[in-house]
């Protein structure tokens, strides 16, 4: 699978993903108190029906947030060396 | 003097309220909500050298950059602190299972110069080579003292005290200027409090005003910080936590199911509603046969010194109080559910769960905690919807949060169910009183819907909505606060409406006993009879009012408890019970009769139809689940929302609701 990247309400489920940038916007600084920073790894563990609102795993911890949210964010994911980050100690 | 003061401060779900709870116990200064922090929870505690203390148990936060009302107070309190002089010491509470999270927080408390501690909690969660090591690694890396407790096995609490003692010797003593930064300096332009000032120091409402670069400014500094917190965090011996975050597996499948969760969440509301009316039926039976031997004996002492004594405390004043204990089982057996909905993790997961929902109702995920909350009172619940960010959807939620049957409500609906639907099983396990009972708090629900409904069209407030919520990993209920929380409710709600229902039955006793054209004095003395309920001021009043209440089935006396339970529905009852212990002579057999029979045997004037019919009292059901009968509702809308414009909306909006649901009500099942 090649790497690709997306906004993360349109990222594929219960896969390593990680975080390339967040939109400016009024609600980016709150992800990043949240631990959603450039450059951490994250994980979408659970999406209600019709993908609204989905639950992430990010920090050791689970966050519930809307997709409206999470479209501020971009991740990327891919077989490239992404797929073992999950596990591993540091890239 | 002022005491000196410890705030403890940290993220939510860290544990923070069950510490405050275990070096607290039962003595605290304001009600609050279980699990919701929403108000500073004070109380004083004793320390060995410093002596009395004031312990402040401040909303949960991320970060002092508020977004939300919850998070301003506890933000505005730190940042205050740092510009006062009073010994203070800041404790952090971390979930030692999200270290670095809580790190921002830290570094940021950190800047603001004031002392501070940090209290490592959930230790278990975590797999670490040796706590110590961790301890360390905070006294050497980051200057700043840490001990290991867990709050809720209530391991460690005197290490807790001991440290708190020490560390504000230390603060109070000149000598102790050696902290990382000088709080004098705190408040001065360039600061870091200052600048906090500048852009939150009048309210969240100037948050709207934060500019861009502000914004990109808090950005760019919360980068900066977590890049410094990871970096240091290398050399710290806590690495992997034990406890992994537990979606989606195990029970979240299914509680998390678009079906299967909603059908869980319904079923866990019936069980609930269940409980309250059939479980608690017994205490209340045995409550409400305690006051009536207390009433006969305390008659036959006093009766024969003082008629009139007598006559007040055991028509006046008892019935009055034991219309408010009767009902602590039930509300001590809500705040139960409560208190195990809350901390086991399974209200975060109905927030989520609901979240799509509600918002197409114009309402938030958050919502539902102080929905369910309103179950129990409203007046705390209104304060709970503080960490609801959007102005608009907590509006909404303030505004239909009386429409949730409370518990005030329950004895109004437990006396008065009795009248209108028979004793009796389904299927031989639900009671029928009580799907009746769930039906009335379905109805306040489906109506809360609709005003939503309404209220999102009409209600014109901009600002945007959020809805991020950590899902904390599922835990078992801490047992001491499973007795703890609900006791303190109750205490509280005996205290707080005993003082009103007191003083109701009391004016009403005097209202009752006494009448135009009937001297106060010779009926005192027992001179004169006491007049006829009819011919006293309250009966006069009750007349007055008939005819506006007639289309709705109620006659004059009902029409009394109707005024009485306008400043608390709770009275109802107490009125109900004093009304029908006034009237007629107190040594006929009849009248020793319990209220439920005395009101069965009441008629409508001038027939033989029982005043208390199935119309009439479908009718009254109805009126009490919707009116806003709650002067303290009405205040805490006020409170929350700074004008009396929207208290007066809500109170307008549910009477007028109330009494043309009522009158549908009746006219139609005559």
């Amino acid at each position: 699978m090649p790497q690709r990247e997306g906004s993360l309400d349109q990222a594929p489920t219960g896969v390593p993903l990680l975080i390339v940038r967040l939109d400016e916007s009024d609600l980016s600084l709150k992800l990043m108190e949240m631990g959603c920073l450039p450059g951490e790894k994250l994980e979408i563990v659970h999406r209600a029906s019709g993908g609204d609102p989905l639950a992430i795993k990010v920090m050791e911890y689970v966050l519930g947030l809307r997709s409206r949210e999470a479209a501020a964010v971009w991740v990327s994911w891919g077989d490239t060396p992404l797929r073992n980050l999950w596990n591993s100690q540091e890239p | 003097m002022s005491l000196p003061r410890i705030f403890l401060a940290g993220n939510p779900n860290s544990g923070k309220s069950t510490l405050f709870n275990a070096l607290t116990g039962l003595h605290h200064k304001t009600a609050n909500f279980p699990g919701v922090t929403v108000e500073s929870l004070q109380a004083e505690i004793e320390l060995r050298t410093v002596g009395k203390t004031i312990l402040v148990d401040l909303p949960g936060t991320y970060s002092l950059y508020p977004q939300s009302q919850d998070e301003w107070v506890a933000c505005q309190a730190l940042v205050q602190a740092a510009s006062e002089s009073l010994p203070t010491l800041v404790v952090v509470v971390v979930d030692a299972a999200n270290l670095n999270r809580s790190m921002l927080l830290i570094s940021q408390i950190q800047e603001l110069g004031l002392s501070m501690q940090v209290v490592l909690n959930k230790c278990d969660r975590v797999a670490s080579p040796s706590m110590k090591g961790v301890l360390q690694w905070f006294e050497n890396e980051m200057k700043i003292k840490a001990l290991v407790c867990d709050a809720r096995k209530g391991l460690g609490l005197k290490e807790v005290s001991k440290a708190f003692d020490q560390r504000l010797t230390e603060a109070g003593h000149p000598a102790a200027s050696n902290e990382p930064n000088n709080r004098a300096v705190s408040n001065e332009p360039g600061t870091w409090a200052a600048s906090w000032n500048q852009v939150f120091g009048q309210g969240l409402e100037a948050q709207n005003a934060v500019s861009d670069a502000v914004r990109a400014r808090h950005s760019a500094e919360t980068i900066d910080r977590y890049r410094r917190i990871n970096q240091s965090l290398k050399s710290c011996p806590l690495h992997e936590t034990k406890a992994k975050a537990a979606l989606p597996n195990g029970p979240d499948r299914v509680l998390l199911h678009p079906v299967g969760g909603i059908l869980v969440f319904v079923a866990v509301m019936a069980l609930m509603f269940q409980a309250l009316f059939a479980w608690a039926s017994y205490p209340m039976d045995f409550i409400e046969n305690i006051m009536l031997w207390a009433g006969e004996n305390l008659r036959q002492i006093l009766e024969p010194r003082s008629p009139a004594l007598s006559h007040l405390v055991t028509k006046g004043l008892l019935p009055g109080i034991g219309g408010v204990l009767v009902f602590v089982p039930q509300i001590f057996l809500l705040f139960l559910f409560l208190v195990l909905l809350e901390e086991s993790g399974y209200m975060a997961r109905v927030s989520y769960l609901m979240d799509r929902n509600l918002k197409r109702i114009g309402l938030n995920g958050k919502s539902i905690v102080p929905m369910l909350g309103g179950f129990a009172c409203a007046v705390p619940a209104i304060a709970a919807t503080r960490n609801i960010v959007s102005w608009k959807e907590r509006l909404s939620t303030i505004m239909v949060l009386p429409l949730m049957s409370c518990s005030a409500r329950l004895p109004v609906y437990a006396l008065l169910i009795q009248f209108a639907v028979p004793e009796g099983y389904i299927l031989g396990i639900f009671s029928l009183q009580g799907l009746t009972m769930m039906g009335l708090y379905l109805m306040g629900v489906v109506a809360a819907v609709l005003s939503a409904l309404v209220m999102k069209f009409w209600i014109r407030e901009k600002g945007p909505s959020y809805f991020m919520l950590e899902i904390p990993a599922y835990q078992w209920p801490v047992s001491r606060n499973l007795w703890q929380v609900p006791l303190r409710y109750c205490l509280n709600f005996v205290q707080g409406a005993g003082k009103v229902i007191v003083f109701v039955s009391l004016l009403l006793w005097v209202l009752a006993s006494f009448g135009p054209g009937h001297k106060i004095s010779e009926t005192l003395t027992g001179n004169a009879p006491p007049p006829a309920l009819e011919q006293s001021y309250a009966g006069v009043l009750g007349k007055a009012l008939e005819p506006a209440i007639r289309p709705l089935g109620f006659d004059w006396k009902i029409g009394i408890a109707l005024v009485t339970s306008f400043a608390a529905r709770e009275v109802f009852v107490g009125t109900m019970a004093t009304i029908y212990g006034l009237e007629g002579d107190p040594n006929e057999e009849g009248n020793q009769l319990r209220l439920k029979e005395r009101m069965q045997k009441d008629t409508v004037e001038g027939s033989k139809e029982p005043l208390f019919n199935r119309a009439a009292v479908w009718s009254l059901l109805v009126f009490y689940a919707f009116a806003l009968q709650c002067m303290s509702t009405v205040a805490a809308t006020r409170q929350e929302t700074r004008s009396w414009k929207w208290p007066l909306i809500q109170l307008f909006y549910l009477s007028a609701l109330a009494y043309l649901a009522s009158l549908a009500v009746y006219q139609w099942s005559l």
